[in-house]
């Protein structure tokens, strides 16, 4: 396909995201709601909340399709994307927070209240070095 | 349905599942196979009793390398199979954690808490959360039959269902519809209504669901939560007793 330098290629891939996600039939796990979560990725970038997390999310669920869909349609559903990631990634961290950004939420740090509360210090209290 | 078969197929052999050789008769698939040999390969859309259907994905295994659903494709001579590896296990999971996300699955106040296939096998897998946001879609409950209630937050798809009704009840009860995310399923009857549908209680299609969709009422929490079938005994430890 052959596309101009006004596209943005992040809202092609966004766009493709869309079809392979309305023309899935629905039959297996991976592809009906591989697709749909891709949508919801692209739509969460494209409104600028996006994290490199999110693009990360994005390479896995390319992986999963790719490997367990039914057939076909599933499998190739995340090409657009894995092409224009690897070639237009510039395209796709404009729609990022921040390069930078990562999510925040620190599992062990949540688990800190619950020690304080009730008095544990153990290692089965600490997350890496629950057995 | 055609009644299609490999030359290969036609004829008994062995083929090795994680290194064990594994025998299989005429026309079985890997799953049928392995199952009857004893071996466990987590499914949610298949059972014994009925034709495969393929769309769960959870039986996905590679054979020769290649990725392929265990109850789809048919055992030949000489397949190295790979079933219990670290990278399956993982896709598993993810595909589980798929199908609680597009529905609703709240398991501690389910009936099916204990009995449930999906609950089980995320337990055997060691899930130990959503990964994804969850979708909360918005399904109805039929209530309206009266020995039996449909209760779609829970439907996962499988068909099984849809295959009880048609190939044992002859009855065509249920179906599935529409396409993508959208996918459901239907009750065929004039209002859609189970009440107006020729389901009986005592049909295989009341008895066949993996999850807590199709509910016989009255009959709530007869067999304590602690006491149920895959809270005695994990899921991969109950093969020889076929799907539920």
């Amino acid at each position: 396909m052959v596309f101009d330098r006004s596209r943005d290629m992040f809202e092609v891939a966004r766009n493709f995201a869309q079809f392979f996600a309305h023309e899935s039939c629905g039959f297996c796990t991976p592809c009906r709601v591989g697709t749909e979560l891709v949508v919801r990725r692209m739509n969460k970038l494209s409104k600028g909340y996006g994290s490199s997390e999110d693009v990360q999310v994005l390479y896995e669920l390319d992986k999963l399709m790719h490997g367990a869909t039914h057939c076909g349609l599933g499998a190739a559903a995340c090409n657009p994307l894995r092409d224009t990631i690897a070639k237009f990634r510039p395209a796709y961290e404009q729609h990022l927070k921040s390069l930078h950004f990562a999510p925040g939420f620190d599992m062990d740090a949540e688990l800190s209240q619950a020690r304080l509360a009730t008095g544990r210090d153990d290692s089965g209290a600490h997350l890496e070095t629950l057995a | 349905m055609t009644n299609y078969h490999r030359i290969d197929a036609l004829s008994p052999g062995t083929f090795s599942l994680d290194g064990e050789e594994v025998e299989f008769g005429p026309g079985d698939s890997i799953l049928q196979a392995a199952t009857r040999a004893g071996h466990y390969i987590p499914h949610l859309c298949w059972h014994p009793d009925f034709g495969a259907q393929g769309s769960c994905r959870l039986c996905t295994v590679r054979i020769n390398g290649r990725s392929g659903a265990a109850c789809t494709v048919h055992a030949a001579s000489g397949q190295e199979v790979e079933s219990n590896t670290d990278e399956l296990n993982a896709q598993r999971k993810t595909l589980l954690q798929m199908l609680f996300i597009e529905g609703n699955h709240f398991c501690p106040s389910c009936e099916k808490s204990g009995n449930c296939r999906l609950q089980a096998t995320a337990y055997d897998l060691g899930l130990e959360g959503p990964h994804f946001e969850e979708f909360y879609p918005d399904r109805p409950v039929d209530a309206s039959h009266p020995d039996l209630m449909l209760d779609l937050n829970r439907c996962i798809l499988c068909s099984l269902c849809v295959r009880a009704s048609q190939e044992v009840d002859h009855k065509d009860v249920f179906a599935i519809g529409g396409h993508g995310i959208k996918t459901h399923l239907l009750v065929n009857s004039p209002s859609g209504k189970l009440k107006d549908s020729a389901l009986l209680p005592g049909d295989r299609a009341a008895h066949v669901c993996p999850v807590g969709a199709i509910l016989h009422k009255r009959q709530g929490f007869a067999i304590p939560i602690g006491q149920r079938r895959f809270d005695v005994k994990p899921v991969s430890e109950q093969v020889e007793e076929g799907a539920s």
